[in-house]
């Protein structure tokens, strides 16, 4: 009988052997097919004084291809009465105009609707559909708040954690007649940051050498890791939000010398809003029971010639208004300074202290909106 | 209490090696080869040396040996010298014995060592029964799971003379003067219970030695031609005693059989309400069918009993995941399957989402699903039906019935209103979950919170011997909160009214009336976006079917039935104060699906069965309805297409759908058959969702006249065998399915609150074809099943995937389910199921593209081009039955399950998160990613 029970045992355990590799599976997918010459245009018009668009190019990053700018033959601006403007390049890939209210070839007005065509060097031709341009209610208020909220530590756990909220208040229509507008904010941070050299003296700090660098202070620009975020008021019962959450982060160096906390209000048509919501659903995936599945972001380019040549992005026509507000390091009881950064395991000193012109879009120029 | 064993699992050791194979091909008529012979054996005699060492005590004293010299004489011989020289008494059939003559010599050889050699090469096997009774049988007899009530009945019948044990008084049917020239006789009859008059359905009369059979109807009456002559005759229904009388039979006449009931518990021993050889003879192909003892054992998630997960372990049914709502039929969506309880349907099946369906396995019948062919008195799905019949209440005595599992409690109470006349059934169930969802490893689910519970009440009126009433109430509710975020609330209710009469033995009537609302709100919990989003469905229904049996072997159906919807698609009303959400309710929608239908089932020759039925079912969308109205009349423009609105009144839009069915079985030996079906159907009422499974707020959406009804054509065709006297099964079908009209949602669909729903759909067609094999040893110390389904199931859409065929959403070419059963005798048994699918298809970033803000936006592939990873699961039941004496006023049985044995984080879906450099990285997300032990504690009390 002892045999037996050892036999029984054994393959138990070869039954478990046997299964048990499959518990450490990681995911692997197939790759799909590839998009040939898959190319993104992404285009804003914007009101303002002077009006400007900028127009992008990219080719999409598809695993096997970067998602480098590439060039245009031509890309211009149409409106609907035939009216348009070639833009000059920029740069490779980037076409950049600014439009005063008195140019002659085309002006940018409310009610208006724009499109841009792109002629590309493969001879391909995309073109948007039209957008129309549609004014934006003023914000009133950018709020900056201490907020205590349950956040996930390391170990999984749920616990208290204090975060920095920045709520807006603001109406959603143009006026008190007029019916609520589609929203989109576009969120900026932009911080100070010295760096400090001469902690890492007689230090390699790649690519720079520290030796000899004078101390300075630059203003980091970033977005946020969600920057951008769409709001439609034809789904809001009143006619204006008070202390609507924008952004939250946790306290940290960056505000240790001054935060500048920036949201772009922008109008948007019914089909841009729609983009944008879209690109909203695409990027908060969590897999969860109830989420619709994945699909393809819509474009409002097609190639005239092939409209089944895929291609993506958006060209969409705004007002944009930006609020700012700043937030002293006393107020979120002066977190210490970025730099100097301790070295890394290896030895290595922190670019960013090094040098804070390294640090993504640094300037050292002070925004004329800078204001302590 | 009687302890039993087989004998040769407990001398295999004692053998020598030959003699121990043959030993274990006795007790396993699965004969394993090499190392699975191995894990078999030593899974089973270490299982029961661990758990069973109780019964290793029945057996044939060792002191009982033989000597004797056997030259050429037969086995009923060598038997008869045995007994003379032994104190004991061999129990047998004559004509089952071998026919063959023993030459052998045996000096003080052991008992065992002689049956061995009488029995060897035949399907014979024995039973020791204590010490002075040995009974010899077929082997399939000697392994049934119920031998302990057998044991019952033969120590009641040992003190009885053997002429009063089989009854052998003759019976005389007919008279010798009216003898037919044709030299046949017409004998009628009814099967009844002795006590209490009741008439048995299904009860078998075999003619022994004519090897003609036959089973009782609905009402327990019985119809057989014979040739006039003089026969024993056998009776026999499951939990009564058999019943065995010569007859005499010199006319047409009428025999009525009295059948006194075993003394064991009915439940504890039905394995099936069916032939024994339904597999082969029965003329539907793609039915699975499951018994409240099935479901009870088969080990499932926290030991909840549940008839959908055991349906999962079918050929043919897949989910798309735990925690997924319903299950897939044949390529078919999740909506696409009819759930009956008795004759009311059900639109939500499910308790806490998706992992616990809401059938009490307590009051549970019987269970059918329909896998494609299905009979014609059912319709308004495309996929299948799930036909579950719950039990009417007892009508002789009160009976309570309990359980308490880790997440629920149920309890059971039935008896008699008027005794003999009229009985109620009652039951109620509901959950404690709160603390199992903390046990998830997903964060969100851990602060989530579930309740859940359902009601059952069932009244049975006997009006008199041709008339029957009955009223059946049920509710069920789920209230969960989700990661403090939302909420559902869904409930059902429904009652039931059906009248059955008998007219005559031929000739009866079913008329049922039913009447049904489902209601569910999803709350949003958040302060500025609260909001309560409800919709709603019921439904009253009348049904009405006559059943004729004719004189020429055939059977009649015909019926009609009608269905009155009354839906709300969706309201949304604002939650909590500081809401900003704008109040907004859909116009409530009507649609009437009415039907004819018949079904004719005629024996066209010995061998071949045909049953044909016709089904016409005629569905009108109603007003006041307000009406969007399109551009072209083409509303998958979308909005823009809009180009006006208005009111309709009466009749908006008409369908009618002529749905034929057939089904043929051809018998090419009484062991093996081919099948094969066919049928049209037709669904007017479809669930809206795009997720991956649907949520219960996923409204009930009638067809309109943009919506049209979905139809498909049902194919299936299959080879069945049964072996070793119907204890083993075998079957291979394959199917195949063709839909017109279906739909599937254009990406980003807005399907919440939208009155102008078809502006998010996209029709066109789909498919489904496959191949089903089915392996089923129905009893036996060991017993169980292997099936294997290779299956693709895809869609073709106008405005998907280039308009080219792409996978569903629950495509899974390979599923793979076993089912091991280990019981060495009622009491005790062990269940081990195992799962292996194709990981379901999903849809793929293909690259990204960066904003100038840095923002990386995904570009998704084309529809489900890959795979999430695939699905395999372990787990495993001990149940610890009731004991053998039924004469015990309280029973108790346990079950200890293992879900998730090996813990497999099976994933059940998979989702991108940007990476380093924006490269898309996949994520799968969980839900139970480790082993779920529960223990289920039930009662019983007379």
């Amino acid at each position: 009988m002892k045999r037996n029970i050892f036999l029984f045992l054994a393959s138990m355990l070869i039954c478990v052997l046997l299964v048990l590799p499959s518990c450490l599976d990681d995911i692997e997918f197939d790759r799909p097919e590839t998009i040939e010459n898959g190319i993104a245009i992404q285009g804003k018009l914007v009101k303002g004084n002077p009006s400007f668009i900028r127009v992008t190019l990219r080719r999409i990053f598809d695993f096997s291809e970067n998602a480098r700018l590439i060039n245009a033959r031509s890309v211009i601006l149409m409106d609907e009465e035939g009216n348009s403007l070639t833009l000059d390049s920029r740069q490779e890939g980037v076409f950049l105009e600014e439009i005063p209210d008195d140019n002659p070839n085309l002006t940018i007005d409310y009610g208006k609707s724009y499109k841009i065509r792109v002629e590309t060097f493969d001879g391909r031709t995309f073109e948007s559909t039209f957008e129309e341009l549609l004014p934006v209610p003023t914000p009133r208020n950018l709020r900056v708040n201490k907020v205590v909220k349950e956040g996930i530590d390391a170990l999984g756990r749920i616990v208290d954690r204090d975060f920095i909220s920045f709520t807006l208040d603001t109406p959603l229509s143009v006026n008190e007649d007029s019916e609520n507008v589609k929203l989109l904010w576009e969120l900026e941070a932009t911080y100070k940051l010295s760096d400090t050299p001469e902690s890492y003296s007689g230090r390699s700090c790649w690519p720079i050498r520290v030796n000899n660098v004078d101390n300075k202070t630059c203003f980091v620009t970033s977005s946020p890791t969600t920057n951008f975020i769409p709001l439609d008021g034809a789904s809001i019962s009143n006619n204006s939000i008070e202390d609507y959450t924008l952004y939250e982060t946790t306290a940290s160096s960056l505000f240790s010398e001054g935060y500048y906390f920036t949201a772009f209000q922008q109008s948007m048509s019914n089909s841009a809003f729609e983009y944008w919501s879209q690109v909203n659903q695409v990027l908060s995936r969590t897999g969860d029971l109830f989420e619709p599945p994945a699909g393809k972001v819509t474009s409002n380019f097609v190639n005239v010639d092939n409209p089944k040549d895929e291609v993506f992005g958006y060209f969409y026509a705004t007002e944009e208004k930006p609020i700012r507000i700043f937030v002293a390091p006393e107020f979120v009881e002066n977190p210490p300074n970025y730099c100097p950064a301790p070295l890394t395991e290896g030895g290595i000193a922190d670019n960013t202290c090094c040098d804070c012109m390294t640090a993504g879009d640094a300037t050292t120029v002070r925004p004329v909106w800078w204001i302590e | 209490m009687n302890r039993l064993f087989f004998l040769p699992l407990k001398s295999t050791f004692d053998l020598p090696l030959d003699k121990k194979l043959h030993e274990q091909r006795i007790n396993y008529p699965f004969y394993f080869t090499g190392r699975m012979k191995l894990i078999s054996s030593a899974l089973v005699t270490g299982i029961i040396f661990l758990l069973c060492p109780s019964f290793l005590s029945a057996q044939i004293p060792s002191d009982y040996t033989i000597t004797a010299n056997y030259q050429g004489q037969s086995v009923t011989a060598v038997l008869q010298d045995i007994e003379s020289k032994l104190p004991l008494q061999f129990y047998y059939k004559d004509n089952e014995l071998p026919n063959k003559s023993i030459t052998a010599t045996f000096e003080e050889s052991a008992l065992e060592d002689v049956l061995y050699e009488l029995l060897r090469e035949t399907s014979l096997g024995y039973i020791p029964y204590r010490d002075y009774a040995i009974v010899i049988a077929p082997q399939t007899i000697v392994e049934e799971s119920y031998s302990a009530d057998y044991y019952q009945a033969l120590e009641e019948n040992l003190n009885q003379d053997e002429n009063s044990r089989t009854n052998k008084r003759t019976i005389v049917i007919g008279d010798f003067k009216q003898l037919s020239p044709s030299g046949k006789a017409k004998i009628t009859g009814q099967i009844i219970d002795e006590q209490t008059n009741e008439p048995i359905i299904g009860a078998t009369l075999l003619w022994s030695e004519l090897n003609v059979g036959t089973a009782t109807d609905y009402d327990g009456n019985f119809e057989t031609e014979i040739p006039t002559g003089e026969y024993e005759v056998l009776v026999q229904y499951i939990g009564y005693s058999d019943l065995l009388k010569k007859v005499k039979v010199y006319s047409d006449g009428t025999f009525d059989i009295p059948l006194s009931k075993a003394a064991i518990d009915l439940e504890a021993v039905v394995v099936s309400a069916q032939a024994v050889d339904a597999n082969v003879e029965n003329v539907q192909i793609g039915v699975e069918r499951l018994d409240a003892a099935t479901i009870k054992k088969t080990p499932t998630f926290l030991g909840e009993a549940d008839v959908v997960k055991t349906l999962l372990l079918n050929p043919g049914v897949s989910s798309i995941g735990e925690g997924a709502t319903g299950f897939n039929v044949r390529g078919g969506n999740v909506d696409q399957n009819l759930i009956l309880q008795d004759e009311g349907f059900i639109f939500n099946a499910s308790h806490a989402l998706g992992f616990f369906s809401t059938f009490n396995a307590d009051l549970i019948r019987s269970v059918q699903l329909y896998k494609g062919n299905i009979p014609a008195q059912f319709g308004g799905r495309l996929a299948s039906v799930l036909d579950v019949e719950l039990r009417d209440g007892n009508f002789e005595q009160f009976k309570i019935k309990g359980g308490a599992g880790p997440v629920s409690s149920r309890i059971s109470v039935e008896g008699p209103v008027i005794k003999e006349k009229s009985s109620f059934l009652a039951g109620f169930r509901s959950t404690y979950s709160d603390w199992v969802l903390q046990l998830i490893n997903v964060e969100e689910v851990k602060r989530s919170s579930a309740f859940f519970y359902d009601a059952n009440l069932k009244y049975t009126h006997r009006l008199n011997k041709k008339n029957t009433l009955t009223l059946s109430g049920y509710s069920s509710q789920d209230d969960f909160v989700y990661n403090q975020q939302f909420g559902f609330d869904y409930a059902t209710w429904m009652g039931q009214l059906s009248f059955n009469t008998i007219f005559n033995d031929q000739f009866y009537n079913k008329f049922s009336l039913t009447t049904s609302n489902y209601t569910s709100t999803q709350t949003d919990l958040d302060p500025t976006t609260g909001a309560n989003l409800t919709n709603e469905i019921n439904y009253y229904k009348v049904k009405d079917v006559v059943t004729r049996d004719l004189d020429n072997g055939m059977k009649l159906d015909i019926g009609a039935s009608a269905i009155l919807y009354n839906s709300l698609p969706g309201e949304r009303t604002p939650f909590g104060e500081l809401s900003t959400v704008i109040p907004k309710r859909l116009e409530e929608e009507r649609g009437i699906e009415s039907a004819a239908f018949a079904n004719i089932e005629y024996e066209v020759g010995p061998r071949l069965l045909a049953s044909g039925g016709l089904r016409y079912s005629f569905y009108q969308f109603l007003g006041n309805k307000t009406i969007y109205e399109y551009q072209d009349e083409d509303p998958t423009g979308g909005v823009d297409n809009i180009i006006g609105t208005s009111e309709r009144s009466g009749v908006i839009a008409s369908y009618g759908n002529l749905e034929p069915r057939l089904s043929l079985r051809y018998k090419l030996d009484p062991a093996k058959s081919l099948k094969m079906g066919y049928s049209r159907t037709a669904q007017y009422v479809n669930q809206i969702y795009n997720s991956d499974t649907p949520t219960p707020t996923n409204q009930f959406q009638l067809s309109t006249n943009y919506i049209a009804p979905q139809r498909s054509h049902n194919f299936s065709i299959g080879y069945f065998q049964n072996l070793s006297d119907n204890n083993i099964e075998t079957s291979i079908e394959v199917f195949g399915r063709v839909i017109d009209d279906a739909f599937d949602y254009k990406d980003f669909a807005s399907l919440i609150v939208n009155d102008h729903l078809e502006t998010e759909l996209l029709s066109g067609e789909g498919r489904a074809a496959g191949v089903e094999l089915s392996f089923k040893k129905k009893r036996g110390t060991v017993n169980g099943w292997l099936s294997y389904t290779l299956s693709r199931s895809e869609r073709r859409i106008e405005g998907i995937n280039k308009n080219d065929w792409y996978r569903s959403n629950f495509d899974k070419p390979h599923d793979v389910s076993l089912v091991l059963n280990y019981n060495p005798n009622q009491r005790h048994t062990i269940t081990v199921n195992f799962n292996y699918s194709t990981g379901r298809p999903a849809t793929p970033p293909l690259g990204n593209y960066v904003t100038d803000r840095g923002l990386a936006v995904p570009v998704y592939a084309e529809r489900n081009q890959v795979r999430i990873p695939d699905y395999h699961r372990m787990d495993i039941a001990y149940t610890i039955g009731q004991g053998y004496r039924k004469t015990a006023k309280v029973k108790t049985s346990w079950t200890l399950s293992l879900y998730n044995v090996y813990g497999r984080r099976n994933a059940f879906s998979v989702f991108y998160t940007p990476g380093a450099f924006n490269i898309p990285e996949a994520n799968k997300l969980a839900i139970l990613g480790s082993v779920f032990p529960a223990i289920t504690f039930n009662l019983e009390i007379l």
